[in-house]
């Protein structure tokens, strides 16, 4: 497709061509008279001009562009097929042709039917190259994400390895035999032929790089699908231990659970409450961590509110009772943390404690966002009981 | 590096709670209650809310398209190894069904079900799986398909023709399984 175009022209185009398309997808070519005098409104010229369609003045014949084709039989899911061996066929019609073309010469003939029938083979070369790069392309990836057996997942992508390598070796004899023939090519001096073989230069060093990003995508399909094999395997394995209850002797499979402290499912058994809503009490808890502004480069040593970040902070539940606690702390006037130190509550589990008993109870409490109470280093904010507000 | 918790919406702040409290994966491909809008959040701000939930003894976990939080000691508890041993059954059913059955896997309801009426080494498998006691073969894809769903592996994306996606965290299962040593 003409990619270096503007795709809405293409797109204008090709719509005001569709007819014309359909058509000759169904036919291969038709007389270009009849096409124009049957689809008016068609922007014929413009189509050829942005090589949606082909015309052969020879001929004077109407012709979808063999990217056109590849296009359209993409979209209809009908690209599976590789045409490789027909690059290698090109290149002996073309020394055929060439030959031909020499002998008519030196007869002093007419060459015109080789002269076109040259012209015609060179633009076919790169078209015929990049339809089977695509096609390897489609099928490769196709093969990779789709294909739910494993073995035919790995036949399709060897094919399709070897295919590409076969391209690429077709691809550097076409510029071989382009390259040894170029003298002659230019003693032909017909300008067509002249800018077909510019052409074929040209894509073959665009699509030079296009093949080896292929091969590599390739053997990153295979190798990825090899790894899926390893692991469905170790999977029919591990299943097979299982059923025979051989599990947990022969795997480290309860050693691994251990050293991994990320079972997700433990975080919601590990709820504090049955009736746990932290996020009711989102602002208060907001507020307590802001308020030790963490601030880990600067955190330095002497200062009274630094936090270390690597702290852990273990509470056991049932060690304290918190209803009970609450209760009594309704009944005084102290402030919540030197309410908790007079209990005794451990320092290690002071923060714990602390904030359990605002998220438990904070609907009770007065909490004076701007005062503080500092014990251990740490400061606190200052929350009071109802009743015992100043 | 500053840490400014302030920085953090409170919006993201009260959906990760709430996700912690679930036990949920925060996956990029997921489409459903702001999943993907939070996974984007979190990674423009993750050293904040890693540091946000440390000291209330949650760790920010990431892995390739999702976030999970850990909780200290959590492995203690042997339910999680058994559900894991619970997957080992479903995950090497699933990669029987389809070799490519992993994380952005897109499938419908009747496709596996079809698979599994005509297919006799499936139909094995499926009989031989103790943990799902189904009447019949489509029970049997819809219980697996809701604990997947349930477990925060999967995901519906077509309610008319029942098709789900696999979501990245099924990854944690594929990952976790694949680590395993098997003594020879």
């Amino acid at each position: 497709m003409a990619i270096t175009k503007n795709i809405i022209d293409i797109i204008n185009v090709q719509n005001s061509c569709k007819d014309v398309i359909q058509e000759l997808y169904t036919y291969d070519s038709r007389p270009n008279d009849i096409v124009r005098s049957s689809n008016k409104y068609a922007k014929i010229d413009e189509a050829i001009r942005l090589e949606i369609l082909e015309y052969d003045e020879f001929e004077d014949e109407l012709s979808l562009s063999h990217d056109t084709q590849e296009y359209y039989k993409t979209r209809l899911g009908q690209n599976s097929e590789t045409y490789i061996t027909l690059v290698g066929e090109k290149i002996d019609k073309l020394s055929i042709q060439l030959n031909n073309y020499n002998i008519r010469i030196k007869n002093i003939e007419t060459t015109d039917k080789e002269i076109r029938n040259i012209y015609k083979i060179l633009n076919q070369i790169p078209s015929l190259l990049k339809y089977n790069l695509h096609t390897i392309a489609s099928n490769s990836i196709f093969t990779f994400k789709n294909e739910p057996n494993f073995n035919i997942k790995m036949k399709s992508l060897e094919i399709c390895k070897d295919e590409i390598l076969q391209l690429i070796t077709s691809s550097d004899a076409v510029d071989e035999f382009i390259k040894e023939q170029q003298k002659f090519l230019k003693s032909i001096n017909n300008r067509k032929i002249n800018s077909a073989v510019l052409k074929l230069k040209h894509n073959s060093a665009t699509i030079e790089g296009a093949f080896r990003k292929l091969f590599d995508d390739i053997k990153n399909y295979i190798n990825q699908s090899i790894k899926d094999g390893k692991f469905i395997k170790k999977l029919q394995h591990l299943k097979e231990l299982k059923d025979e209850n051989k599990l947990y002797t022969n795997t480290n499979i309860e050693e691994l659970s251990k050293q991994k402290l990320e079972i997700v499912s433990n975080v919601k058994e590990k709820r504090i409450h049955p009736d746990d809503r932290v996020y009711d009490y989102i602002d208060t808890i907001r507020k307590i961590i802001s308020s030790r502004a963490v601030e880990l480069k600067s955190m330095q040593e002497d200062s009274p509110i630094s936090y270390n970040l690597d702290e852990k902070i273990v509470v056991e539940k049932s060690l304290y009772n918190y209803p009970t606690l609450n209760n009594e702390f309704l009944k005084q006037e102290k402030d919540l943390v030197t309410f908790l130190t007079n209990k005794e509550i451990k320092d290690e589990k002071l923060l714990g404690v602390f904030v359990r008993m605002i998220k438990n109870f904070s609907s009770k409490y007065k909490i004076d966002n701007d005062k503080f109470i500092t014990i251990n280093d740490r400061k606190y904010i200052k929350i009071l009981s109802d009743k015992g507000a100043i | 590096m500053l840490i400014n918790t302030d920085e953090l919406l409170p919006q993201h702040i009260q959906k990760i709670y709430e996700n912690i409290l679930k036990g949920n994966f925060i996956n990029e491909n997921s489409m459903r209650n702001g999943n993907s809008e939070l996974y984007e959040a979190i990674s423009l701000k993750e050293a904040e809310i890693r540091a946000y939930f440390k000291p209330i003894g949650y760790v920010l976990m990431k892995r390739e398209g999702y976030f999970y939080f850990a909780h200290d000691g959590a492995s203690e508890s042997s339910s999680a190894l058994e559900k894991m041993v619970d997957y080992i059954e479903i995950a090497s059913f699933l990669r029987t069904v389809d070799s490519n059955f992993s994380v952005g896997y897109r499938f419908r309801l009747s496709s596996i079900e079809n698979q599994l009426n005509n297919n006799i080494e499936l139909q094995d498998l499926a009989n031989k799986m103790k943990g799902i006691n189904a009447k019949d073969n489509r029970e049997f894809i819809q219980k697996i398909v809701e604990k997947l769903k349930k477990d925060g592996f999967l995901e519906e994306v077509n309610s008319t023709n029942a098709e789900y996606i696999i979501l990245n965290s099924y990854d944690y299962i594929e990952n976790f399984l694949n680590e395993v040593e098997i003594y020879e």
